[in-house]
């Protein structure tokens, strides 16, 4: 009995060649997500009390890693309030709230990162699929 | 949300905490916790009225007269909520899930200040 391994071993190296074509695409992804995420959260806590003014300027993101193979395969965005901003320090009040002042959880952060998890899902799949037909899969 | 409390009782170190109530300037709470519990994305199925599921979004601040007082009752929040499973009617809920701990922080709203420390679950309701 034999096996062809042919296929396979052109899938396998086919394959290999995508992650050179996907860390932009991927990076990118990653990006517009993060830039969503912060745009979402930001609209939300505009929406929110008048004291909280400044407090939608002071949130922004870091996207740490190159996305290519060559530096670091390790892609990831925080997205946040900066501290250094104007009122970016009142940041962890509206998340996560405190208990003297009976000051509720408002978790935009939280709930603008659930609202994107789709389209980041998407952006994703599509990257995937771009690297893959530049790598003429 | 009787039964996220109910749950957190059944350690002893949590038994006679104060729930959902707010550290008044003089009163001394030893410890507590208060849970918040937020219903984020509902989802829905084209054509139909009703969503077909939800996120849940429960966060805890676990409240001590110092950090490590809030930590333990972090601790013990933690160990009772992760993997906790609730039953809500008419809906089939996956189990709860720890997605963040922030440090111990100091609300220098009251005097004196109090230690809290906010752990955060999700959960998801499919209809059954």
């Amino acid at each position: 009995m034999s096996f062809d391994f042919s296929d396979l071993e052109k899938l396998a190296a086919d394959i290999s060649k995508v992650p050179d074509n996907a860390g932009p695409l991927i990076r990118k992804a990653v990006e517009v997500t993060a830039r969503n995420v912060k745009d979402t959260a930001a609209q939300s806590v505009k929406g929110g009390a008048s004291s909280w003014k400044a407090l939608p300027d002071a949130i922004d993101y870091d996207l740490n890693g190159q996305g290519s193979n060559q530096f670091s395969s390790q892609l990831n965005a925080e997205i946040g309030y900066n501290k250094a901003k104007a009122a970016g320090k009142l940041g962890n009040l509206r998340e996560f709230g405190a208990p003297g002042k009976r000051l509720v959880p408002h978790n935009d952060l939280a709930t603008a990162l659930a609202q994107n998890q789709d389209d980041f899902t998407n952006g994703l799949s599509k990257a995937i699929a771009d690297a893959e037909k530049a790598a003429g899969l | 949300m009787t039964a996220l409390i109910a749950r957190c009782e059944l350690d002893p170190a949590l038994e006679g905490c104060t729930y959902d109530s707010q550290v008044l300037n003089g009163t001394d709470p030893q410890k507590y916790v208060v849970l918040y519990l937020q219903r984020t994305i509902p989802y829905e199925r084209a054509g139909a009225s009703d969503p077909i599921a939800y996120d849940w979004l429960l966060t805890v601040h676990s409240v001590g007269m110092t950090a490590v007082q809030a930590r333990l009752v972090s601790s013990k929040v933690v160990q009772q909520l992760a993997g906790f499973r609730i039953a809500i009617d008419g809906w089939r809920q996956t189990k709860c899930r720890l997605i963040n701990s922030e440090p111990i922080d100091f609300d220098t709203g009251v005097q004196p200040p109090i230690a809290y420390g906010v752990d955060q679950f999700t959960w998801r309701s499919d209809a059954a």
